[in-house]
């Protein structure tokens, strides 16, 4: 199933509809002894189509968890998550599961590829998961051509630099043509100079593709490449 | 490390319980099998040998016949000879007991006032009344119990046709001289015994007390030499190691099955074992970065291996003893059937016993645990803190153990070929040449499934397909479960081959309407006879066109007993009665008229005898050669027949009753109407007459009870099916949570992260059917056409039950995905979240 047909099952109207928005969210966690821990304390945000926002904070500021529930990977404590307009709080996990899988993107910090599949096949896990076309084969293609790895397409991953795999995991999140593109420290594994390529190279195909882009980093530079800034301190969400 | 390892332990205990008791139970299976196998084992032949020593007690020689029985007149000779201080002359005959459960009385018959006190006759005062009281018998307290006798009771008894009302005179416990004698032995006064019970004036054993300072062999050697032919000097342990010898093709198989079991249970130990590994090998990364040394590493893991060896030894030992008491009736009834040997009341857990079973489970669980756990010794500190590891080293052995896999059968049948054909144990070298041969390949077959093509979907296919990502495992499971199908399979196919060759003789031999005998045919054979009363009224029934007459006695042949049957080779279409091999049966009947033999495949296999040979046959008059007429297919005697005609058999062992008539009706007779006239004309004579068709379905019942053993091979193929598939998962699970939290990170639903791991798990138990299926074809072929003609003599047909195969294999493949579920929906319940940073 591709991502508009999925979002056709969805029956999410989007056009004038922010692609996320987090209306006081709160997320806490139990800890033994009856104590609490509040990882994320009444974020608000809103992503419109096409829009990058980047989120800077400490370590254990709560960035992890906002994407968490923003990909409905987790649940709110408090709060709503809209993805597409869709409440993700009130779906079960089978349909918060099949929302992610047509709608979202994921870009992890440590790339999480899987070593065993060969580049082309790592870009085509979302397509395993969903199930595979000569489409979704071709697509592939096209995007490790867009991204200078068009000739490593047969190559195993491992034999790949950092940035490189990198690069292949962002072809891998824009496979189904995501609406909402999530990044967790994209370039938190990568040096600079690498860093600041992955990251333009990121933003520039989010643009090209219509996808929106929320992504978290560590560096006030990269964090201003972005069309909005927020920064987490201690779980609440503040404009940088 | 000592303190870490305690605490360890006990951590290892309360996180890992399901592989902690599946490790405890793998051992504990494999010592309980073993033991209970061994128990009964050592029970087979303790009966035996306590039964000698119950009735011979401190005799240093035994005289017994070279057939059944021999002439008392032998006694006064061996009173005669020099060194011999005393002699006890004894008869020992089969008696039905009558009413109850089928029981069989082994009737001493001892000369009650000799001047040589037996072991048994403690009870002097009882045995004194013996005398004064026709019918005078004395049974043991522990049959006495079970049948509720009492002294004075009367108990109807019969050895061959003939009835006797013996009174039970006094109570004698064998067991207070020998633990394991039978709890069946009677007494009664030699004269009473041979008049009630027969043979008249002939003896089937002398015990031979020898005087202080004797040699006992040189005395033996005199007194064979003064006894010639006709009977045999033997000492105690002779006729143990005869015993035994006579029981060695059913030991080879009772410790076939045990070594099956310890296969198993080995299995389990290094399945669970590495499970653990696995779950726990960031736990030794850290030890390893915090400086333990690989060898500390190697001691933590196996000293846990032996901790858990000892608990499954201490569940294995009560369940062994617990599996032989249960198993003591059907072991006891083949011993008893098939070997005409003692059976087995009791059985024992012996000190030595005790220590095998230590030494197997402590030693097994450390060689089920030494591979993993040199494996995870091996590895560098950062491989073990990586979440998701290469089995680098697994993958590069594949081919050079596939190779391997190839030439094991090949050198094994190279080992046959230049063995010779015909050796009783080159069939079996090449059968372990082809088990050997499956788990060699499983690697490569694991790691070709990976590479076959590229899935569509995150499903079933996607699974299989990444089954090579942990082929350490996987390989495990799918060459443990190849060679259990292989073995079932060979098993199968071979019983297959078996009662369809079984039911082709029946068929192409058994043509009487009617099988007359007695009760104790089954113990006494050839002494079990049917008394001129009955056989004048059955030749005399008008609707019996022909009747024939067998007569059978024992020679020894090679060292072995062997039986000498004599039919009626007269009567018309005689030939019709046995399949002769290669040759026209009618012929070679016409030969066996004038005096030839035919002798049955495996004697003349073991004797090279074939049509043309003269074979030496001990007669009560001397050796006797006879020459062979042809070899004749024979499936009742491991040691092979001799077949004579009537008369030749007299003119060899003299006249006699036959034991056994078989009648042919008159056309239109209704046999089930004429076996009940037959009855009811012989109210007062001990009488089994069978219909064609019922006693085909005895000898099926008997051949379907000896091999019940294909069960237990099916248990063992399930539980390795079973064990295999979920300790290969939930390894793979644990190995795989990161994997499987970024397909739910991607948009993985659980089930298809279920249908994934469902699918490793079908896809190891079809690799092992389908590895374990042409293996098994294989050693199918070898079993039949080497094995049976090499070990026991038998040509057999080969048979393909194909529908049960396909059901057995099917059975198999449903236990996998069954055994798939639990770890599937474990596996599939990693949540993405578990995605950690350092994951993949």
């Amino acid at each position: 199933m591709t991502g508009a047909l999925g979002r056709r099952r969805l029956g999410l109207a989007f056009v004038s509809t922010p692609v996320l928005s987090l209306e006081f969210v709160s997320k806490v966690y139990p800890l033994p002894g009856g104590q609490s821990f509040t990882a994320l304390d009444s974020a608000s945000l809103v992503v419109a189509p096409e829009r990058a926002v980047s989120i800077t904070g400490r370590s254990g500021s709560g960035k992890s968890t906002l994407l968490h529930l923003a990909a409905g990977i987790d649940k709110p404590t408090a709060g709503r998550v809209r993805l597409l307009g869709r409440d993700m709080g009130s779906l079960g996990d089978r349909e918060r599961t099949l929302a992610r899988r047509d709608v979202v993107g994921l870009i992890f910090q440590f790339f999480h590829l899987l070593p065993h599949l060969s580049v082309q096949d790592n870009v085509l896990l979302p397509a395993f998961i969903g199930g595979r076309s000569r489409e979704d084969d071709e697509r592939a293609a096209a995007l490790l051509a867009r991204v200078g790895l068009g000739s490593r397409a047969t190559q195993p991953v491992q034999q790949l630099s950092g940035g490189e795999m990198q690069r292949v995991a962002i072809c891998r999140a824009l496979l189904r043509r995501p609406r909402l593109l999530l990044a967790d420290e994209p370039t938190g594994n990568l040096d600079e100079a690498n860093g600041l390529a992955v990251m333009e190279l990121l933003l520039e195909v989010a643009r090209e593709e219509g996808s929106s882009l929320v992504y978290v980093t560590h560096s006030r530079e990269l964090a201003m490449l972005a069309d909005e800034s927020r920064e987490l301190h201690n779980g609440i969400l503040e404009h940088a | 490390m000592r303190g870490y390892f305690l605490k360890a332990l006990g951590a290892e205990v309360r996180a890992g319980r399901g592989l902690v008791v599946l490790s405890v139970l793998g051992v504990a299976l494999g010592v309980g099998s073993v033991l209970s196998i061994r128990i009964l084992d050592q029970g087979a032949l303790g009966a035996f040998e306590g039964t000698v020593r119950a009735v011979s007690g401190d005799a240093a020689l035994t005289v017994v016949g070279n057939g059944p029985s021999f002439p008392e007149e032998i006694y006064p000779a061996v009173l005669a000879e020099p060194g011999v201080a005393a002699a006890v002359p004894l008869t020992r005959t089969e008696a039905a007991v009558e009413g109850g459960l089928p029981l069989f009385l082994e009737v001493l018959g001892v000369d009650l006032l000799a001047p040589v006190r037996l072991p048994w006759q403690g009870e002097r005062v009882a045995v004194a009344g013996a005398l004064g009281s026709p019918g005078w018998l004395a049974v043991t307290p522990q049959l006495a119990a079970e049948r509720s006798w009492k002294v004075g009771d009367e108990i109807r008894i019969s050895a061959g046709s003939r009835r006797a009302t013996p009174r039970i005179g006094a109570l004698v416990d064998f067991r207070k001289v020998s633990p394991l004698a039978s709890r069946r032995l009677g007494v009664m006064d030699i004269a009473e015994a041979q008049a009630l019970l027969g043979p008249a004036g002939r003896l089937h054993q002398i015990d031979v007390f020898i005087v202080p300072g004797a040699d006992a062999a040189e005395v033996a050697g005199r007194l064979q030499a003064r006894l010639g032919p006709v009977a045999r000097v033997t000492t105690p342990e002779q006729r143990v190691a005869e015993a035994s010898g006579l029981l060695a093709a059913f030991r080879m198989n009772l410790t076939a099955l045990s070594l099956i079991s310890l296969f198993v249970g080995g299995f389990l130990v290094y399945g669970s074992t590495q499970a653990a590994i696995v779950r726990r090998r960031e736990e030794l990364g850290v030890l390893r970065c915090l400086g333990a040394t690989r060898r500390q590493v190697l001691t933590l893991l196996l000293g846990e291996a032996l901790l858990l060896g000892m608990a499954g030894t201490a569940l294995g030992i009560p369940l062994g003893w617990l599996g032989a008491r249960l198993e003591l009736r059907s072991v006891s009834a083949t011993v008893q059937n098939l070997y005409l040997l003692e059976g087995i009341d009791r059985v024992a857990l012996t000190p030595a016993l005790l220590v095998l079973a230590v030494v197997l489970g402590v030693a097994g669980s450390l060689a089920g645990a030494l591979l993993p756990a040199l494996d995870v010794s091996r590895r560098d500190p950062r491989a073990l803190l990586a979440s998701l590891t290469m089995e680098e080293r697994a993958s590069r052995a594949a081919r050079p153990l596939f190779a391997a896999a190839l030439a094991a059968p090949a050198l094994a049948a190279l080992a046959y070929a230049a063995l010779g054909p015909g050796r009783p144990w080159a069939g079996f070298l090449v059968a372990l040449g082809i088990l050997a041969s499956l788990p060699l390949a499983a690697p490569l077959l694991v790691l070709r499934l990976g590479s076959a093509g590229r899935p569509r979907r995150l499903s079933f296919g996607y699974g299989a397909r990444t089954l090579a990502l942990h082929l350490q495992s996987s390989a495990v499971a799918v060459g443990a479960l190849a060679v259990a199908v292989a073995m079932l399979t060979g098993i199968t196919v071979m019983v297959a081959s078996f009662r369809g060759t079984v039911i082709e003789w029946l068929d192409g031999t058994l043509h009487a309407d009617l099988y007359v005998t007695t009760p104790t045919w089954s113990r006494a054979r050839g002494e079990a006879t049917l008394s001129p009363a009955v056989l004048d009224r059955l030749s005399r029934d008008p609707e019996v066109a022909r009747m024939d007459r067998l007569r059978q006695t024992f020679v020894r042949i090679g060292g072995r007993r062997v039986p000498v049957v004599g039919v009626d080779a007269a009567l018309p279409d005689g030939g019709s009665r046995v399949s002769v091999i290669g040759g026209d049966a009618a012929a070679a009947f016409r030969r066996v008229l004038d005096g030839e033999a035919l002798v049955s495949e495996p004697l003349a296999r073991r004797e090279r005898l074939a049509a043309g040979r003269v074979l030496r046959l001990e007669g009560s008059g001397g050796p006797v050669d006879v020459p062979v007429a042809a070899v004749y297919r024979e499936y009742g005697s491991e040691s092979g027949t001799v077949l004579l005609d009537l008369r030749a058999f007299a003119r060899l062992f003299g006249e006699g009753p036959p034991s056994n008539a078989a009648l042919y009706l008159v056309s239109g007779a209704n046999a089930d109407a004429a076996a009940d006239r037959l009855r009811a004309a012989l109210p007062d004579e001990a009488m089994v007459i069978r219909t064609n068709r019922s006693l085909r379905s005895e000898v099926i019942a008997i051949f379907e009870q000896t091999f019940a053993v294909t069960r237990l091979l099916q248990a063992m193929g399930l539980v390795v099916a079973v064990a295999g598939v979920v300790l290969t998962l939930l390894t793979a699970a644990r190995e795989r949570r990161a994997e499987v939290a970024l397909y739910r990170a991607l948009g993985a639903t659980r089930g298809q992260a279920f249908r994934v791991f469902a699918g490793k798990g079908l896809a190891i138990a079809g690799l092992g059917v389908g590895l374990g299926l042409p293996g098994g074809a294989a050693l199918a072929w070898v079993l039949v056409r080497l094995v049976n003609r090499d070990f026991f003599g038998w040509t057999l047909r080969l048979d393909w039950p194909l529908g049960l195969l396909a059901l057995q294999a099917l059975t198999i493949l449903g236990a996998g995905f069954l055994a798939s579920i639990y770890p599937a929906a474990h596996a599939s319940d990693a949540p993405a979240t578990d995605l950690s940073r350092d994951a993949l």
